[in-house]
């Protein structure tokens, strides 16, 4: 229910103002393969992403001047609204991996993954700023 | 899970059936096999659920199992595939093809998906205070019964088909075939209620996640001369075995001094009591298509019909579909190639009685009668025309110019038997030039004409109630469920204008060096709502080498952006209440 003013309700109709948004992601990937080496090969792969989401300023328009004069609540202040959620990240990934032929059918494999995510406007989740990385080695044996 | 495993039983012996029966018998001519033995480490820092989104981090040494086979015999091949990376990650796969007579697959694949957790700390903020240093009460609070808590499922997928040609002959032929998919989530997610005042307090807690959910499809397929027909029949279903999660909802009361509780409760749904939360409702959907094409004397023509029903069975409605499709295609010349396509679908979603207890009951101006019955803009009938002329005078050239037309015809939109018909026109043309093996460049552009776009109707903005609204019979209050009556002003983020283009061009100087460059480029508008001129700008730039320096050495680049702009409304009420 409302509260009621001179007139009746303390209701001045909407007001309204316009916003615009903006995201950006910037994308690399890279990656070199080496064969230089008998019975070896080699790879290295990266990737990198920067993702930025953000509300220009917010302008809105007077409001009534006896809404001003009787909603006592209303700061009417949206100065800082168009940060509230603002979004930045990065993330890189980076594998290293090689192989080695120990024998006719046998070759040795190994391989290293790091993955770091950067959280520059901890939102909803908290800051999810982190990173993960997994050493994996192994052999595999063929046969014709 | 017990017709999961006899879904899958029956496809192990299917395959194997399918594959002794090409195998028997005989020595295979050539193949190879690998076996995979091998350890994997996961360490991390700080939040790692994040990075690390399908990993498990453990901290130990885990021990890894792979296998490698391809054999074959003459036509015949069978290829398997498998690796067992962590107990919540295994692959599998194995295929037998015999010829172009039968083929047969199996698949499993299983990894661990973490989730986030909203902390709802975002969720926090009240009124300022009045000119006497008294909040107001107007609030928004958050409580989360399981803080701390790391969610997230394992997900199982089967999938298995078998097809084979049971006739084959030269002027006359018949395949049979079968397919399934299934998956199952085990795990646990983060449910989020909202209660008194409708968005006052924000209420966290942790929930089990069980679903399965199967699907499965079989067809024949028959050919004759120049023609052939085929119908498929398809059914899926998905089912939450989850327990019932219960939410205890809050006392209704007024927000600052806690009294006021039956005019507060006599507003409310639930209050005061734990009601069953975020239950997954079991669904099926089962399809049948006939199809057909056949070769005229000055082209081809296909056609489908399809009808299908999607039901909600814990609910009990439901939303059927008949819709046809039909094509043309013919060369009209050795250069110029004509593609005529339409398609008439009709969908109708089952209304909804919505009924509930009359708001405010008991009270002085209330008993209104809130109940509704919920027309679902699904409801429609949807017509599409397309034709497409492609000229290719040569292999350096190639010109297509397209053309179509749509309608999107809502029943009862924004309100019943109001019908909202969206009516759309759109041209293309795509232009390829490859002068030579080392430079080709394509062109597209696209424009959408869309007139009446679905949008959000008179839900906008408010009128002035000060001054103009009335307080209820036998009361001296207004409400805010009569601010109704003074919502207008239309709002969507859909064009009625919408332009793209897009170009690639793809060079190779050497036979060492390649790059591609493009940028597609879109820009939507909507100036029709009488609110917002909408506006919707995006710029996507690439550019990607590759070089092979010599046998050693090879390096790979690739740059992209994605920019996108657009405007929207902020539509503040200024009332008090």
């Amino acid at each position: 229910m409302f509260n009621a003013s001179v007139g009746g309700p303390k209701h001045y109709g909407s007001f309204m103002g316009t916003i615009d948004y903006k995201t950006t992601v910037d994308m690399f990937s890279g990656g070199l393969t080496y064969l230089g080496i008998k019975r070896a090969s080699f790879t290295l792969n990266g990737d990198f992403i920067s993702s930025k989401a953000e509300f220009d300023p917010i302008n809105m328009p007077s409001p009534p001047q006896d809404a001003l004069d009787n909603l006592e609540y209303f700061d009417f202040n949206y100065g800082t609204v168009n940060t509230f959620s603002d979004l930045s990240y990065k993330r890189f990934d980076l594998s290293i991996s090689g192989d080695y032929k120990v024998g006719k059918e046998t070759t040795l494999t190994a391989e290293i993954i790091y993955i770091d995510f950067i959280d520059d406007n901890g939102y909803v989740y908290g800051d999810q700023t982190g990173s993960l990385y997994v050493l994996r080695t192994g052999l595999t044996f063929g046969l014709r | 899970m017990k017709k999961l495993i006899a879904i899958a039983v029956f496809t192990i012996i299917a395959v194997a059936f399918v594959v002794g029966q090409g195998y028997c018998g005989d020595n295979l001519v050539q193949y190879d096999w690998g076996l995979y033995f091998g350890a994997h480490y996961t360490g991390s820092a700080d939040y790692y659920q994040k990075a690390g989104e399908y990993y498990r981090t453990n901290f130990v040494t885990k021990p890894e199992f792979g296998l490698n086979y391809i054999g074959t015999r003459n036509d015949k091949i069978l290829k398997v595939k498998a690796i067992y990376y962590d107990d919540k990650r295994i692959k599998f796969n194995a295929d037998a093809v015999g010829g172009d007579i039968w083929s047969a697959h199996l698949g499993y694949r299983s990894f661990y998906h973490q989730l986030g957790h909203d902390l709802l700390e975002n969720m926090t903020v009240r009124e300022v205070v009045d000119t006497s240093n008294t909040p107001g009460g107007k609030m928004i609070t958050h409580k989360d019964l399981n803080p701390g808590a790391e969610y997230g499922f394992a997900r199982h997928e089967i999938s298995s088909d078998v097809s084979a040609k049971i006739l084959n002959k030269d002027n006359f032929a018949v395949r049979l075939y079968a397919a399934h998919k299934s998956f199952i989530e085990k795990g646990e997610h983060q449910i989020i209620a909202s209660m008194h005042c409708s968005s006052c307090h924000l209420q966290s807690e942790t929930a089990d996640i069980d679903l399965y959910s199967h699907n499965i499809k079989g067809g024949i397929e028959g050919k004759v001369g120049k023609s052939t027909i085929a119908y498929e029949f398809g059914y899926r279903e998905t089912e939450s075995r989850a327990g019932e999660t219960d939410i205890l909802y809050d006392v209704a009361q007024h927000p600052v001094t806690g009294g006021a509780i039956d005019e507060f409760e006599s507003r409310m749904l639930f209050d005061g009591e734990s009601v069953p939360y975020g239950k997954i409702s079991k669904t099926d959907k089962y399809s049948q298509t006939i199809k057909g094409h056949t070769e005229l004397p000055f082209g081809d023509l296909a056609g489908s019909f399809t009808h299908s029903k999607a039901e909600n069975k814990d609910v009990g409605i439901a939303a059927k579909s008949n819709g046809g499709v039909l094509k043309f295609y013919s060369n009209l010349s050795k250069t110029l190639r004509f593609i005529g396509k339409s398609s008439l679908n009709r969908i109708r979603n089952d209304p909804y009685f919505v009924d509930l207890p009359p708001w405010r009951e008991g009270r002085t101006g209330g008993g209104q009668d809130f109940d509704y019955t919920r027309y679902s803009n699904l409801t429609r009938t949807v017509f599409k025309g397309s034709g497409d002329f492609i000229y290719r005078p040569s292999l350096r050239y190639r010109i297509a110019l397209s053309a179509g037309y749509q309608s999107d015809k809502r029943d009862d939109y924004p309100s019943y038997n109001q019908e909202y018909n969206t009516q759309t026109i759109f041209a293309e043309a795509n232009f390829h030039y490859k002068p030579s093996s080392r430079f080709s460049s394509r062109l597209k552009l696209h424009i959408e004409k869309i007139n009446n776009p679905f949008m959000a109707v008179g839900g906008l903005l408010e009128k002035r109630m000060n001054g103009v609204a009335s307080p209820l019979p036998d009361n001296s209050l207004v409400y805010y469920f009569q601010r109704d009556d003074y919502r207008y002003g239309d709002i969507t983020k859909l064009p009625a204008l919408s332009q793209l283009a897009d170009i690639s061009i793809r060079y190779i100087p050497s036979n060492k060096l390649s790059l591609v460059a493009g940028v597609k480029v879109s820009f939507d508008k909507n100036n029709d709502m009488g609110t917002i001129d909408f506006e919707r700008t995006a710029l996507e730039p690439n550019l990607s080498a590759t070089l092979a320096l010599n046998p050693k050495w090879s390096f790979y680049a690739s740059a992209t952006q994605m920019y996108e702009k657009l405007n929207g409304p902020l539509a503040v009420a200024l009332m008090d209440g």
